[in-house]
């Protein structure tokens, strides 16, 4: 069967929605949706370049807690929690956001009210990333459902006729 | 940046994500977007101008 047939009858993996993490709108690139693709990546990038312009934050990498007994007095979980947070919703945009890192673009917290703001957005965007992955894995796995259960009622069928 | 820009950005890039996400065709996703994104701030202007009108009563 060639590749062309075989993506006509076949619905794509799920798990391929997962390289929109790394590269925004890959997942819909490899799942055949070439123009929702473009779009989610340039909404993406756009509000990463214009957020880092405007002077985002970018998440520290997050210290280790030490030992129980030794963090007692020094651990600060809560903001721990938070901070790995952020940073996850930071590098859920992808390949940009280890870019802007390794070219220096990243700027420490500055403490005001414009800087959390633009942070913020960053990190919505970041979300975003995560929501549409999800969104397209969810879609596909339904899809491969249908098909399957397509499937097995018509070979149920071929069997009794 | 005013709170102002800050919350239309923010309603401008999750409208669009969301609009791209569900629509099928262009007319779904400029149907969609209109409804997030125009819909939240025709309210806040009207929201604004009534309590404009009503601190000047």
């Amino acid at each position: 069967m060639s590749d062309a047939v075989k993506r006509l009858e076949e619905p794509a993996s799920p798990w391929v929605a997962f390289a929109g993490i790394f590269v925004p709108g890959a997942g819909h690139w490899l799942a055949g949706e070439r123009t929702k693709a473009i779009a989610l990546f340039a909404i993406i990038h756009v509000a990463v370049v214009a957020t880092l312009l405007g002077g985002a934050a970018v998440a520290p990498p997050v210290a280790p807690e030490p030992m129980f007994i030794a963090g007692l007095s020094s651990s600060d979980p809560i903001g721990n929690a938070m901070r790995t947070m952020e940073q996850v919703a930071q590098k859920s945009n992808g390949i940009s956001m280890w870019a802007a890192t390794f070219f220096g673009y990243d700027t420490p917290f500055d403490g005001t009210s414009e800087n959390s703001m633009v942070t913020n957005l960053l990190n919505l965007a970041g979300i975003l990333n995560l929501l549409a992955v999800f969104y397209l894995f969810d879609e596909k796995r339904a899809e491969n459902k249908t098909f399957e259960l397509a499937m097995a009622a018509r070979a149920g069928k071929g069997k009794k006729g | 940046m005013s709170h102002f820009v800050y919350v239309l950005l923010f309603l401008l890039l999750s409208a669009s994500m969301a609009s791209v996400l569900q629509a099928q065709s262009r007319e779904e996703f400029l149907r969609y977007f209109g409804r997030r994104f125009v819909t939240p701030v025709l309210a806040m202007v009207v929201f604004s101008w009534v309590m404009f009108f009503l601190h000047k009563l």
